[in-house]
Formats: structure tokens, sequence, C-alpha cells
């Protein structure tokens, strides 16, 4: 890992910042996803990134969560000036800064949740964790699955699933908890129950960004940014969470 | 990733599609079985030679009449109507003049019927010197070897092989019987050691009889067909045969430019040319085994392409939560170089067990050797990394947006 990533990052900056964030795609002619995209989120913050699909959310989480790079504009993620980062370095990034959920779980079936959860901490080059086994066991208690440790995915239901998943996201202790319609493949009392995982963690200190099309679960949230046509078109406070509007 | 991270990973992932793993791993077992047992096969074969050209006695240099041309017409060597061109002349001068032999002794050819009683037996006759004993590392086994005054005074006596005993004695102690060779009478001396089979037959089918009785009383001739020298030492070996060149020439008389008319072969010549063919055959058996080596290598490959698309998704996880493209890449590697290593170790027994089946079943001679143990193990070892190489570079460069959405 460089010096980059090791240093502390430049004083009096929010955990994140994008400034005039822009990314083209070449699908026979130039197709600009983002057009300009400035947010700040500070720490503790629960917020939704909301918009339709090809509102360019996607492309947004994607540059956001250190998977791909942006054609113009700065980032800075905890400190760190993501856009001048190499490719390990960005790893780093995702292993350390970063806890990904996401719409389709993505365990891997062979392995057992522990084991799941443990896979993060094989790739943690700082060995943050020396005890993995421990860490991941806590990062299950934490979601509420500290008696499901063994179990494989298929033998768990759709949000003990999405539990697991959350623990894997947390194991190495992120600054930021990104998910992508954590919900989207939950029934309704299901997601419910997901959403309040999210705002106990939230309170216990963890920031949570839940990027989703759905305006039922940015109510959930404390904060929703509005993305349309690779714009932001509205970044409002959340008077009273949970009150679908 | 740490070692112990990837060869569990590793573990994992074979256990996962065992069977479509066993199938693969085949190519290489049979591949590294193959190299090892083709490989002990021919240096079995090779041991088999040098040994039976060993069992000649030690040190030897043999020379040979070379066939004499007359009126434009060859009579093959060998054949009753060529004429030798060594003769008891040039094996006396050579007795005389030689340093550094331990041993001389003439071959005269002779044929006769082998009578004994009312049994009869055709066998091979040779007259010999008392030398012949040292020279072709013959041992006596009943009576005695003829001595140098029966050589001189041309007695009729004999020392006969155990094929002899068996065939016309009927396995009884033939000392002291009285044989005819031919119309000639001879008394039975002594028995010759079994030595086994060599080249050109039997080598306990044999009679032994004085050089001098047997050129007086059997052939007739001052001809003999061979004169077979030992050297007190190997490192001799090269000035004697120079030696005996130079003196073989002289008493011929023959001219500057003229060719030798007898041929001198060098014991150590044949085991180097024995050797070096049948390495050229182990070489080819080798070959052979590698292919199908380098063709199980392309099974590996083919398998971890598919692999490597199978969890695109895996990989694409992998990297969201931190995997670096090395470690992707070292994943891969580890799993092809795993299953060739266990291929390897495989075939090593499958190899082994071959070589035990085709020396303890099948009566061919074989020899292991360790080095190509190692050598084809390590190979297989090299085989899942080069052909691990290029899925495993596919697999760190996937994009991982891609990867996650695939499928």
């Amino acid at each position: 890992m460089s010096n980059a990533f090791k240093n502390a990052g430049e004083a009096g900056m929010p955990l994140l910042r994008v400034r005039g964030l822009t990314k083209m795609y070449h699908l026979g002619e130039d197709f600009w996803a983002l057009r300009g995209v400035d947010i700040d989120i500070v720490e503790g913050e629960l917020l939704s990134i909301i918009g339709q699909s090809g509102s360019g959310k996607s492309t947004l989480l994607n540059i956001l969560g250190c998977l791909d790079r942006p054609t113009g504009g700065d980032y800075w993620l905890a400190g760190h000036h993501i856009n001048k980062m190499s490719l390990n370095d960005l790893a780093a990034v995702r292993n350390q800064v970063l806890g990904f959920v996401f719409q389709s779980f993505h365990l891997l079936p062979r392995l057992t949740a522990l084991e799941n959860v443990m896979l993060p901490l094989g790739y943690d080059h700082l060995r943050k964790q020396p005890n993995m086994r421990a860490a991941a066991i806590s990062a299950l208690e934490r979601t509420g699955l500290g008696d499901k440790v063994n179990n494989r995915p298929t033998q768990m239901s759709g949000g003990q699933q999405q539990r697991v998943a959350i623990a894997r996201a947390l194991v190495n202790k992120p600054s930021l908890l990104m998910a992508d319609e954590p919900t989207g493949n939950l029934d309704s009392s299901t997601a419910r129950d997901i959403l309040d995982l999210f705002k106990e963690l939230n309170r216990q200190g963890t920031t949570v960004m839940i990027i989703t099309h759905d305006p039922n679960i940015a109510a959930n949230t404390n904060r929703k940014i509005e993305i349309k046509d690779g714009l932001v078109i509205g970044d409002t406070k959340v008077e009273h969470p949970g009150v679908a509007a | 990733m740490t070692y112990w991270l990837l060869l569990k990973t590793a573990i994992q992932s074979i256990r996962l599609n065992w069977l479509r793993t066993l199938l693969t791993l085949l190519g290489i077992v049979i591949g590294v079985g193959s190299v090892i047992a083709m490989t002990a096969v021919g240096q079995g074969a090779q041991d088999t030679v040098v040994a039976r050209i060993a069992a000649m006695g030690s040190n030897l240099l043999i020379v040979n009449s070379n066939t004499i041309r007359t009126g434009g017409v060859s009579f093959g060597r060998g054949s009753s109507a060529s004429r030798s061109t060594l003769t008891i002349t040039d094996v006396d001068f050579l007795r005389k003049s030689l340093s550094t032999a331990s041993g001389l002794t003439p071959i005269v050819n002779a044929t006769g019927q082998l009578i004994w009683g009312a049994t009869n037996d055709s066998s091979s006759v040779n007259g010999v010197s008392v030398d012949y004993l040292d020279v072709r590392n013959r041992q006596i086994d009943t009576g005695a070897m003829f001595t140098e005054a029966e050589v001189q005074s041309r007695a009729t006596v004999a020392v006969v092989g155990q094929t002899v005993v068996e065939e016309l004695f009927g396995g009884q102690d033939p000392v002291g019987e009285q044989i005819r060779i031919g119309r000639v009478p001879f008394t039975v001396i002594g028995t010759l050691k079994a030595s086994g089979s060599g080249f050109g037959g039997d080598n306990d089918d044999l009679v032994l009889v004085p050089y001098t009785t047997a050129q007086a009383r059997l052939s007739g001739t001052q001809y003999v067909s061979q004169i077979w020298i030992k050297a007190v030492d190997k490192p001799s070996m090269t000035p004697l045969q120079d030696e005996i060149t130079a003196d073989l020439r002289n008493v011929h008389r023959l001219a500057e430019s003229a060719e030798d008319d007898f041929t001198i072969r060098n014991q150590s010549d044949m085991i180097n040319l024995v050797s070096q063919s049948t390495d050229t055959f182990t070489l080819l058996l080798g070959a052979i085994a590698g292919i199908s080596l380098l063709v199980g290598g392309i099974g590996i490959m083919n398998m971890m392409l598919v692999a490597v698309t199978e969890r695109t998704k895996e990989i694409g996880l992998r990297i969201a939560v931190g995997a670096r493209g090395t470690d992707i890449m070292l994943q891969f590697l580890a799993e092809s170089v795993m299953i060739c290593v266990m291929g390897g170790l495989l075939g090593l027994v499958f190899g082994v067990g071959g070589a035990y089946v085709l020396q303890h079943f099948f009566d061919v001679n074989t020899s292991l050797s360790t080095n190509t143990m190692i050598i084809s193990v390590g190979f297989a070892a090299f085989v899942g990394v080069a052909f691990g190489l290029y899925p495993a570079y596919r697999a760190s460069k996937l994009d991982p947006i891609e990867a996650l959405r695939y499928g």
C-alpha cells in the first residue's frame, strides 16, 4: 500500500466529497451518464440516493464505490483523493473504508455464513483484525445471526442472507456502508426488518448510504438526494423518518 | 491473501467440482504416469544390455578378422568359406609384445558333433588358451581347467558348459568321461559354472578345448576367428588398442596406405554405443509421454477457463470487497497448480505401480529413476502454472461491475 493511502487525508474534509463529477460512455455516440455531480456526506448520516433507472444513480454508485473511475471531477473519501489512487490502493479503500450490500446478496453458496463474512478479511493487507474468526462472529452478532454462523446460504431465508451480506460489509469496520437496493429482493415485512437494521447500525455510528428507486425506502432515511439525467435535482432532509411520504 | 487462505480457497473450489476436476486431472495422471513408467522401461532395457556386455568380462578388447575379398568375391565373416586374416602367429606375437594386457586368448571356432556313449549333441566348440577363464570372467564348477602344459602338448581334453552337461550327460557330473568331437576322442576334465544368456545365445552351450588341439585336430588350419585381450584397467584400454593395431599391421606387413585387415572392438565403446541408442529410445518414450502431459495441460487450461467464467460473479464480489488483481490471479493459479500437483502425485503412484506390474507380471526389466520422478512431478506443477496463467490473468482483468451483473 502506498503512502497516499496510509497518510491521513486533508483536514476539514467531510467523509465523502465529490465536485463536478462526470462520467461519459462511448455507446456509438458519447453518452454522459453523470454531468457534474456535487455531494458532501458527513460522518454519521443515514441518507438515500434516489432516482429512476437510467438516472445515473448506478453509475454514481460504481464511482463512489471505487469500482469505476469518473471521466472528470474530483472525489475525496475519508480524506483520500480517490481519483489519484492506484488500482491496488482502490482495492484497499474498498476493503478498509467501504462496505457493500447488494440487491442480490452475492454470497458464495459453497461457504458458510461465517466464511462468507470472513471473505473481506482475507484481502486485508494491513491485518487490521488479527482474529478473523472472532471479528466475523461479532459482525454476525451485530446483524442478529449469532446462531447461524455455520449455515450455508441455501439453508437461509432471503432476509437472513441479506443479514449475512450486511455482516460481511461490516466486518472490516468501514467508514461508509453502501447498500444498492438492499431490499429489492425481499418481501415487505422482511424489507422493514432490514431497514430497521440499517437504522440501528446508523444509531451505533455507522454512516449508511442506500441507493434506491423506491420513495418509501428513501422516506426511512434522514436525507434524500435525488438524481435525474446525471444531475442532482434535489437534496432534502427528511423530517420524520419512518413515515411514508 | 495468506498462503494458507489461498490453499484453503483452492481446496474448496476443487471439492465443489471434484468429478470434473478428477476427469481433467486424468490427463496429467496419465502423462506423469507414462513418463515415469516409460523411462523406467527404457532405463531397464539399457541396464539389461549393459549388464550383458559387462558379463562378457571387463576391460575387453576383441580383435576380429576382416573379411578378405578374393578376386572380388566377398565371403561374409564367419561363413565357412571365408578365410580369417588372424593366425596363431599374431597370437604368439601379441602375447610376447603386449605389456598392459592381463590376459589373452584366441578363439578358434571348430565344429563337430559331440558324442557320448549313445547320446549326441551339437554345441559350439572353442579352442582357447588357459587365460580364457580370466578374460571371459568364467569360473570352473567341477574338475579343472586345462593347463599351459596341456595346451603345449595339444592334449585332447575338454571343459564343458552347463547346457552340455544337461543335454549330453543328462545332468550327471561328466568329469572323467570320454567323449568324441567329430571323430576325435576327448577326456572331459572340468565343467564351467553357469553364466546365463548373453549375446549370440546361450553362454553355457559351450565346449572349451586347447586352441592348439583345436587347430591341429579339429579345424586343421592356422587361423583363429577372434583374439580376446583383457587390459589391466580401464585407462590402459585405448593405448593397448593402439598398440595392438600397430603390432598387427606390423606382423601383417600392411603398407602405410593399406586399411586394417582386422577390427578391434572396445568393450567400453560397445557399452557407450548401447547406452547411446537406449538413451535415444528412452528419450523417445519420454517425449511421447511428455506430449500426453502437454495434452493434459491443455485440458487443465480448458477447465480453468470454464471455472473463471462460472465464477465471474464470485470474482466480481471478491474485487468489490477488496481483492487486488494479483489476489484473484494467485487464487486461480493456486487452483490449477494444485490440480496439476495432485495429478502429478497420482501419476507418480500409477507410474511406479505400472513399472512394478511390468517387472513382476510381464518380465520386463524396469529401472525407476528418482530424477525422472522429481522432474515429471515438477513438470506437472510447471504445466499448472503455464496453463493456469492465462485463465488466471483473464480472471484478474475482469471488470467488477460487469462481473457482479453477470448471469
